[in-house]
């Protein structure tokens, strides 16, 4: 009978090695779910800003999104271009106006989470840059917005109603 | 100069063509200037052992050369991450000045370095050298384009910097902005497109068709082939991507190849190169038909470079249209965006 080298003897793992490597992966399971119990918005893997036509899963933290009266959405990688599209709805999303709009939702930048955009407080010129470049940073009050402005070299704040294509323009020929 | 284990791969890749391009360039003159079949003096000897050296190591740097393409534009889609604004290959090469110029000399280098390979597997099946000196004459026109090309992506590569706003593909290619190539075909209608794309690749496939049943019209073949790749290339940007993306705005030719549209454009761009590539090896064949040693072989060889091209180019037309046929977008007016 051949001899068992030690390097043979070292390769074959033990049964408490496999128990606990078992036990990390149900770990690493749980963890995942957990994560996913958070209630967030269901981004799918397929959608796309219909301005820009990036994929807005990859930038969770700056996901915008409107809802149109008759129930369609759209995801946008940033308040920047979800401003564009209500500017121009026609142009992006043929057959649809900008007084079909139900919900327009940004994310806080502070919180992470869905605010509505028209009660947001948005904050312009600071060195803080989005997928798409400069851009409108949201936050739900004003306290945070003006907390960020003053770390972040902001500009000014400015509400919903302020955003005007010139603001939008302005951001996007920014160096 | 962002150390990337792809861009490395790319440096080399151009560095190993270059320094190996030089070796071969240097006796590819000798052999232009003294080539004599007929000799029996050293120097022939030398050089007819050399040849074989040579092409052997040029099959393999043009086959490096063709695969380097797909690798440039791979590289700059997968560095996208590290640049704000980027979202695909696009604004990668926005990044600095060199992009672009790197990647419209890859092109042209791609189509020589086709070529070349070509013709040297025509000049291996004679047995007295028959294509010889035009084989290093093209050699050393192309050296010099591989040479600049190592220098521009150096330069690419070494100029990017991780602080640049880049531009999104969605500005490069949309048709609001009037300056730049990109814009402009973007702004392009997309039906009458439509029909010249169809139109052209009809009389494209006919001729080849024609040339491969009468072995005639070679050279009409050879044009139309290199007149439908650049069609090819405008229509991918006015309207082919209109529907593979679903979008009436996204006209970008290189968010195409990325996983989420299952790396489609990879599949798109290699039956469209291999096409052109092939339809215009046709054209540079064709002259030699008559030489004595390739009777025999070269017209086959010809017919087969052509129906393999007919049929890249009948498989790109189908991929294209099976995508607008299953598209969800329907450009029903003239007013497209």
């Amino acid at each position: 009978m051949r001899a068992l080298t030690p390097k043979a003897r070292i390769a074959r793992p033990t049964v408490a090695k496999i128990l606990f490597s078992l036990a990390l992966l149900i770990m690493l399971f749980s963890m995942d779910m957990s994560y996913a119990d958070e209630p967030e918005v269901t981004i799918k893997k397929t959608d796309r800003c219909p301005v820009c036509g990036m994929f807005v899963y990859k930038y969770p933290k700056w996901v915008a999104q409107i809802i149109f009266k008759d129930g369609s959405y759209y995801f946008y990688d940033g308040a920047k271009d979800m401003f564009k599209h209500i500017f121009d709805t026609m142009k992006y999303t043929p057959g649809k106006t900008a007084e079909n709009i139900k919900d327009i939702y940004v994310t806080d930048y502070y919180e992470v989470e869905l605010i509505d955009a028209k009660s947001a407080f948005f904050v312009i010129g600071s060195d803080v840059l989005g997928p798409m470049g400069h851009e409108l940073l949201p936050f739900k009050d004003q306290e945070s917005a003006q907390e960020f402005l003053e770390d972040h070299k902001g500009k000014s704040i400015i509400r919903f109603q302020d955003v005007t294509p010139a603001v939008i323009e302005s951001l996007d020929h920014r160096t | 100069m962002i150390l990337h284990p792809t861009v490395i791969a790319n440096l080399l890749a151009v560095y190993v063509s270059s320094g190996m391009v030089l070796y071969a360039v240097y006796y590819g003159v000798q052999i232009l200037r003294h080539w004599d079949i007929q000799s029996g003096h050293e120097l022939q000897l030398v050089l007819e052992r050399k040849t074989y050296l040579i092409s052997t190591l040029l099959a393999y740097v043009f086959g490096l050369q063709l695969l380097s393409l797909f690798l440039f534009i791979f590289t700059a889609d997968s560095l996208t991450p590290l640049f704000v604004g980027a979202m695909c290959a696009a604004g990668t090469l926005n990044v600095d000045a060199f992009g672009y110029p790197t990647l419209a000399l890859k092109i042209f280098n791609f189509t020589l370095a086709g070529l070349w390979l070509v013709l040297n597997y025509a000049d291996n099946q004679g047995y007295d050298y028959p294509l010889i000196k035009k084989k290093y004459l093209l050699l050393a026109f192309v050296a010099p384009f591989i040479i600049l090309e190592s220098i521009l992506e150096s330069a690419y590569f070494l100029n990017m910097e991780a602080d640049v706003i880049t531009s999104c593909c969605g500005s490069l290619f949309s048709s609001e902005r009037v300056t730049g190539i990109g814009s402009e075909i973007a702004s392009m209608p997309a039906l009458p497109m439509i029909w010249v794309f169809y139109g052209v690749m009809l009389c494209t496939l006919a001729s080849g068709i024609f040339f491969y049943l009468n072995n005639r019209g070679g050279y009409l073949y050879a044009a139309l082939s290199l007149l439908m790749f650049i069609i090819s290339l405008i229509s991918i940007v006015s309207f082919i991507s209109l529907y593979i993306y679903e979008l009436p705005t996204h006209h970008c030719p290189f968010c195409i190849i990325m996983e989420e549209y299952h790396y489609l454009g990879y599949l798109l761009y290699i039956l469209l190169f291999g096409a052109v590539v092939l339809g215009i090896g046709v054209g540079a064949l064709t002259p030699f038909r008559q030489v004595e040693s390739l009777q025999f072989m070269l017209s086959g060889f010809i017919r087969k470079l052509a129906l393999t091209s007919i049929i890249l180019y009948t498989a790109f037309t189908a991929l294209v249209t099976y995508e607008i046929a299953t598209s969800s977008l329907v450009i029903a007016y003239e007013v497209v965006y």
